[in-house]
Parts: structure tokens; sequence; C-alpha cells
């Protein structure tokens, strides 16, 4: 095997629709008397069909993905999660569930060629579970590398003492903590190809943004190093569920501190007032706001970075 | 599209609560609720046990093959989606004795990559467990890479088979020789008419036209050779019948076994029109068929379609496959 990746598309200005029950309970009570099962299918369709114009990549799930595939606009690459429903990830060492309906192998033959993984991983955790975890993301990166797909991985940090992420405790911990893993991970022994990372630090704490616990030097220097943990492999960064704003202003930030980042995947900044409009309005109201203000902020995402 | 659900967070173990309940072969394992096994085991310091794990939402297969004669436990994971490692790690520790474990691995990336990591973990704990990857079908890699091409529903042929023969007491190398033959011995190619509904979403799992046929599907709905024009079902099987020859060629004069799988949403009365039409085609090649099975086993939901897996069997392959078994749901496969 061992057959020929795709070339790196970059600049990466993503848009991910992968979420799952998540978002299904978010519709259906916006929604409410008028919630339909198809609702979830429908609001990832229309996501796909208004924002992958624009976008260069879009990332979709894969339980839902293979009947979003052909509505794809042909300028746009297709991102595939390999994953089953993160939503269900149940047990205390937090490994991602895997799809018993879709192999790497098939990739090629749904016509994509990049594959996005996802895993909470704490860098400073249970050395077992870390092991456990370390081989999953290594087992993934060698089928890929088999099968000649682009490996996008997205290592969603956490610490087991410190559990509440909102918190301060865990804003002074995040940043070193996403480099750890960062830096672990751009091992080539794990074949990854994109590092999806978070944002290092938490603007609601730094000065200028929040409560100002943080300076704006120390947080420019909290990108600075956690990129630099990436090494050679292209870094881009993920919204995580912060505003639309916040993300925004995250990305300019990333800019001054002269992360040379290689794109973005904007997920729920982008479309989650869109959640309302469809609940509101139904599927004109949706796409009405999808293709007004959904692709007015990609353009603004792609000006911040 | 209505189902019959309590919830998506209940539904696994609602259907696991009434398979027990249905069936007095089976139970539920000792630690972990997931993990289906025998109700009166052998013993398993003399005899190897057998075990897979797999998602659900294709029953029968895999929690309806245990029993006497067949596996030792299933452990089941959520709706279309592998068990993860530390799962499978509790099904193998409920059953794995002296005489040690093969573990069947259907092969899908999810499957391989946590059983893999269960297998090791089961090794390094001390238990003697060995992996044993399935594949049969010919539309998901080319002739030379069989290797790569996944687990279909010719993988039944190694479960009856080496259950049969573990029941008998053979030892766990020979049985890993004898599971490598039969899955070298076996093709399978799958037509699919219709999709399945998935209870984790109510949508159809692809589209498919009302003229079409998609040929090669896998269980899942993962892509096979593509689509094509619906027409008469003698025309389809035997184009089906003719690409797994060419894929594995069978001598004129000589037997093949049979399974005729449907996936769920076809009727018996289409598949034993299938089968009808799978013995001539290959009769009319001067192949004979024997110990057919023909029914519906390996399923994803109500998806309409079938496959068709061969299996050219020693004599000895041929006397384990239709070894009497008791499980709840794999059926008596007669010689003649």
């Amino acid at each position: 095997m061992g057959q020929k990746k795709p070339e790196p598309q970059m600049p990466m200005y993503g848009v991910a629709v992968d979420q799952g029950s998540g978002l299904g309970a978010a519709i259906a009570e916006a929604r409410g008397s008028e919630a339909r099962e198809t609702d979830l299918f429908d609001f990832k369709k229309a996501v796909v069909e208004c924002l992958s114009r624009d976008a260069s990549v879009l990332l979709v799930d894969a339980e839902y993905g293979r009947e979003l595939l052909p509505h794809f606009n042909p300028a746009c690459e297709k991102l595939l999660a390999y994953e089953a429903d993160v939503y269900r990830i149940a047990t205390s060492e937090r490994i991602t569930v895997l799809p018993d309906n879709l192999s790497v192998a098939d990739y090629a033959g749904l016509g994509v060629r990049r594959l996005k993984f996802f895993l909470y991983y704490a860098p400073r955790g249970s050395a077992e579970t870390n092991e456990k975890k370390h081989g999953l993301v290594r087992d993934i990166g060698r089928q890929c590398a088999d099968h000649g797909i682009e490996f996008l991985f997205e290592p969603i940090v956490y610490d087991e003492t410190v559990t509440d992420s909102t918190s301060l405790e865990f804003a002074r911990l995040k940043p070193d903590l996403v480099r750890e893993a960062t830096a672990i991970y751009a091992d080539p022994d794990f074949a990854v190809d994109v590092l999806k990372v978070e944002i290092p630090v938490n603007l609601a704490f730094v000065e200028g943004f929040g409560s100002g616990e943080f300076d704006r030097g120390w947080a420019l220097d909290c990108f600075r190093q956690a990129a630099a943990a990436a090494g050679p492999i292209p870094l881009v960064y993920l919204s995580a569920g912060v505003s639309f704003d916040w993300f925004e202003q995250s990305l300019r930030l990333a800019r001054e501190a002269g992360v040379n980042a290689a794109g973005f995947m904007c997920g729920r900044a982008i479309w989650s007032d869109a959640v309302a409009e469809f609940g509101h309005g139904g599927h004109a109201r949706l796409t009405e706001w999808l293709t007004g203000e959904g692709r007015r902020r990609l353009e603004r995402l792609k000006a911040a970075l | 599209m209505k189902k019959l659900f309590n919830s998506q967070e209940t539904m696994v173990d609602d259907m696991i609560d009434g398979f027990v309940a249905a069936h007095p072969q089976v139970a539920r394992g000792k630690n972990d609720k997931r993990v289906v096994v025998r109700r009166k085991p052998k013993n398993k310091d003399s005899k190897v046990t057998l075990l897979i794990g797999n998602g659900s939402g294709h029953e029968p297969i895999a929690m309806g093959f245990v029993g006497e004669g067949l596996l030792d436990a299933n452990v089941v994971g959520d709706v279309f989606a592998a068990p993860s490692a530390d799962l499978i790690l509790d099904g193998i520790t409920e059953v794995c004795g002296a005489a040690g474990s093969i573990l069947l691995i259907s092969q899908h990336s999810g499957d391989v990559i946590n059983g893999g990591a269960a297998a090791m973990l089961a090794e390094e704990a001390g238990h003697t467990v060995k992996p044993l990857f399935m594949y049969d079908d010919i539309s998901s890699a080319p002739k030379g890479e069989e290797a790569e091409r996944r687990g279909a529903p010719g993988t039944m042929f190694i479960y009856k088979i080496l259950g049969a023969a573990a029941e008998e007491g053979m030892a766990l190398g020979p049985l890993l020789e004898l599971g490598e033959a039969v899955r070298d011995g076996t093709r399978t190619l799958a037509a699919a008419v219709s999709p399945g509904i998935s209870p984790l979403t109510g949508q159809a799992m692809f589209s498919l036209p009302e003229d079409e046929i998609y040929l090669g599907m896998g269980v899942h709905g993962e892509p096979g050779i593509g689509k094509a024009k619906y027409g008469p079902v003698s025309r389809l099987v035997e184009t089906m019948v003719a690409a797994l020859l060419e894929d594995r060629p069978v001598p004129e004069g000589e037997r093949v076994a049979v399974i005729v799988n449907g996936m769920g949403g076809t009727t018996l009365m289409e598949l034993l029109t299938v089968y009808r039409e799978t013995g001539r085609a290959l009769a009319s090649r001067g192949i004979s068929t024997v110990a057919p099975m023909v029914g519906t086993y390996v399923t994803t939901q109500e998806m309409g379609g079938f496959s068709i897996s061969l299996l050219t069997p020693t004599d000895e392959m041929l006397r384990l496959w239709c070894a009497p078994s008791d499980t709840p749901h794999f059926p008596a496969i007669k010689l003649d």
C-alpha cells in the first residue's frame, strides 16, 4: 500500500459541521413544535450548500457525511470525520468511539482524501490511558498513510484534576497543555499531516478582552510557544465553541504573535446563530442567513488570519 | 420513519435485555453488560474460546451466533460504532482460559484498531489471545490485495467452521490455520437495492434511484464497485457469480458452499430466488452447490439487498460447516 497523499491545501479556510446529537438537541429546541426528524440533516445540508462555495475545505461527520458529500461545491475540499458521535464519549478515559460503518479504506471510494480524528487528551494524565491514546492515533495515522489519506488530528486538552475548563485555574494551565499536546503529536511516529489545535488562551481572562488576569504580552507568548511546538506540521486553529467575535480576535492575536498558521476550522462560531434562524423561520431563513451573514463571517475570518 | 425504540441512549441495552430474556442459550457477562456469553459454557481451560466485537445495528449477527458450536462471546458496541478496546478486553477476560482465545475481527478500520489494541492488552494481562482478521468482500480491494478487503457475510463460514472445530477440542494453532484457510477460500459480493434507515439519525444511509442498484456495497453502506441498472435478478446474479469466480476461480466439477444473505429488508421469497439463480449460474459452469445457507443474518437495519458468498470447502470444512450447533439464530445447515 503506502499510496501517495494529496498535496496539503493551504491556507485552509475551513468550516466544520460535524457536530452530532448536541447540535440535534439545540435545533430541536429552537424548532419547538415544528421539529422534524430530518432537521439536523437539513441544517447540515444547508451549511454545506451555502458555505462550501467560499470555504476551501468543509468538515462533515461519519454519520451524515456520506449523504452530504454530493452537496459540496466542487471547488471545496471534502474532510470526513472518523468518529462516532463525539457527544457519546462517556467513559472516564474519554477515548473517542470509532465508527464501524466507515473504514479509512473507504475514503477514496467516497471521493474524500482527507480524514479528521478528534481525541480528548490530558498531557499530564494517566500514563496508561495516554499510552492507549497514542496507540490509537498511531494506528489511524498508519492506516491513513497506507491508503493515501491526509490525516488531520485534533487533540482537545483537558486536565484530570482541574475539571472546569472555563475556570481561571484551567486558563492558567491551558497554554502549557496545548503546547505539550501539540509537541507530542507532532512526532512523525503519529504520521499526522495537519494538527487542528485549540486557541491556547482563554480570552475571558486576557487584558483587553475579558477580566484581565493575563496581559496581552503573555497571551502572545502563549500563541508563539504552542505554535512552535508543532515544528514542521501545519497547524490550523479550531473555534471550539467560542463566540464568533472572540474567534476572530483570537486569529488576529495569532497573527500579531507572528504565528504562521495554515488556516482555521470554524464550526459553531460561524453558524451557531443560524440555529435560531432555522427555528424561527425554517429553511428559507436558514439559507438566507447562511448566504448572508454566514458568508460574511467566513470572509472576516480569512481577513483576520 | 417510525422505529420502535425507547430512546437512543438505551436502545442497545434494551435490545440485549430482550435478547438474553428470549434465548436460553445466552446470558450477559459477569463483568460487563455489553458482553453476551454462552449460558452454559464449556471448560475454558480445555476449549479454545471464540469471540468477536462489533457495532450493533446488524442483528442477528453476531450475538445471535453465541452458543454451543459457535461463538463463546460477543462484545456489543453502540449502534454502528466499534466497541472500545477496553470493552473487548472485558469480553476476552470473561471467556479466555488456559486453552486460549481467538478474537475474530471482521476487517473494518475501527474494529481492527480496537481489536488489535484489546488483543495486545490481553496478552499483557497474561491471556493467550490471537486475532484472526477476516476479509472476503471482493469489491473493496482488487485481486492481489485480498488482505486489504473488508469483512462481509462470508465471514459466517469462519464463525461456524471454527466454532464447530473448537467445540470438538481443536487446539489454538490448528484453529488459526483452519480459520485462515476458510478465509482464503471465501469470496463475497453484495448488491444493495434500497437504503437502511439509521436509528441514530432517522435518515436513509444512502440514496439510490429506483432504476439502479449498488453493486459491491458493504454491510454499512460503504462504497463498492458502483451503480448498475436494475434488471432481471438472473442477469444480476450471473454478473455477480462471474465476478466472484473471476476473483477466485473454481474448477469445473468442483462444489461450493453458498451463503445468500439478506441485508434486512429483502424478503425470503427474493432471497430464495437469488439462491436459485446462483445455483443456475454455477451449474452452467459445471460447479455444484452444497450445504447452502439462505436467510437474513448480517443486516443493516432495513437495507434492501443481498450478498452471495462462495466457499470452496475441503471435506473437513464441509463437515464442520454442517455440524450441529445451538444458538439463537444460526440455522441448521444440511448437507443434502
